[in-house]
């Protein structure tokens, strides 16, 4: 069996090229392993063998991702790739990112399967479960390099699985750490029997671990008040699916991926257009009959004229909010509120069903 | 689910399918109820909050 042709990712001190002062050179590569690679090559034995090294330095990486990248992938074509390990980062942040992003793209560039090595507070990680790749791998490691060791080890077993094209199991089974998918899977009972064995198990004391862990959710940075609110301009957002007749934006009834802005200038009240309701989380009736609702304008355009706030923006943003993925929906109202802020609205009133 | 989500800033409104106002309610009293809920959303506004904090309306839903 011929050997896995591997390419290792390092940053530039772990290329032997220099520190801090040298954290601006540019893409580079050598034939063969250097550095942890020389271990890594130790304990990956016969299975694979690293045919090429590319490294980057930190500052340089992140100031030209898409050229380094795409330097990275002419490599890994030009060599055969068939695997990418990359690191491990432990908490360095910006080589964690740039093992996060390598490992990203050619993952999804080239469809090969990559496995790095994190510290579960190293930025990188959040990179890594943002693009939830189902092919790449990255495993927790120590905060320093002292757990070098332990790290090639436990990467080198895993390539080794990946190599022998084993079945990969789920985080838990596996050790990597998770990225924010389900899997399916199919189990000789049913969901009942399961859900009332966890209750049971809970009840009494017993340890039990959930099918579906909830997300840990961050705290939201919490936005000043507004001073004046005489002197602000306000916008309203919906994600009860009021849009404009005919979908013209193509939502869908769940899991959107867009948002919308429409014009409600000239409009005292929603009742005074045309409007579709589109959402497949509840009974639209109500809304359809009178989107106000949703998009309260009437009541709005009220308080605006009697000086409660200074102006309402000319639009309206929306996008029908059922069963949207948390990391989908973090990005929309990112890029709402940048639009927003660059039309100058200073509040917003977001209506949700 | 505002709340798990951590919203800073949350009003209370009437029912899922209408959160501002109430089709069983007559026209001005549905008016009056919207108006009372953008009332305290417009105050949470000029609040100081320091992480997710529930503002209920002054008011009484009766939608069954």
């Amino acid at each position: 069996m011929s050997k896995v042709r591997v390419m290792h990712y390092v940053n530039q001190f772990f290329a032997g090229i220099g520190g801090e002062a040298k954290a601006d050179v540019p893409f580079g590569c050598f034939p063969g392993p250097v550095g942890p690679g020389k271990r890594l090559q130790e304990l990956l034995g016969d299975s694979a063998e690293i045919v090429v090294t590319v490294y980057c330095g930190d500052d340089y990486f992140s100031k030209h991702l898409d050229e380094t990248v795409a330097a990275i992938l002419q490599t890994a074509r030009e060599q055969n790739i068939q695997l990418l390990v990359a690191g491990p980062a432990f908490a360095s942040g910006r080589y964690g990112f740039a093992c996060a992003e390598v490992c990203h793209a050619v993952s999804s560039t080239l469809g090969l399967n990559c496995v790095t090595g994190l510290h579960l507070e190293n930025p990188g990680v959040e990179t890594y479960q943002q693009y939830k790749d189902r092919m790449v791998y990255a495993f927790p490691t120590t905060e320093e390099a002292l757990g070098m060791g332990a790290a090639l080890s436990t990467m080198a077993r895993f390539v080794s699985r990946l190599t022998a094209e084993a079945s990969i199991g789920t985080p838990a089974e596996e050790g990597y750490i998770p990225r924010g998918f389900r899997l399916d899977k199919v189990k000789s009972d049913n969901g009942a029997a399961r859900a009332v064995r966890l209750l049971l198990d809970k009840i009494g004391g017993r340890t039990f671990v959930s099918e579906i862990p909830v997300e840990n959710i961050e705290a939201i940075p919490v936005s000043p008040p507004i001073g004046d609110l005489r002197k602000a301009c306000l916008a309203l957002i919906t994600t009860s699916g009021v849009i404009p007749p005919g979908n013209p934006d193509g939502f869908r009834g769940f899991q959107n991926v867009r948002w919308g802005k429409y014009s409600i200038e000239g409009l005292n009240s929603m009742l005074d257009a045309n409007w579709d309701v589109l959402h497949g989380g509840y009974n639209t009736d109500a809304m359809k009959k009178n989107p106000n609702y949703g998009v309260p304008l009437d009541i709005c355009r009220e308080m605006e004229r009697e000086g409660v706030f200074r102006k309402l923006y000319s639009h309206f943003y929306g996008t029908p909010g059922a069963r949207g993925l948390l990391s989908v929906m973090h990005q929309l109202g990112n890029d709402m509120a940048f639009e927003m802020k660059s039309n100058g609205v200073e509040g917003a009133l977001l209506v949700s069903t | 689910m505002a709340m798990q989500l951590k919203v800073n800033r949350i009003v209370t409104g009437t029912k899922i399918p209408h959160p501002c106002g109430d089709p069983n309610l007559p026209t001005e009293a549905d008016r009056a109820l919207r108006r009372a809920i953008i009332q305290c959303s417009l105050s949470a506004l000029q609040r100081e909050v320091k992480g997710p904090t529930l503002f209920v309306p002054d008011v009484t839903f009766t939608s069954g």
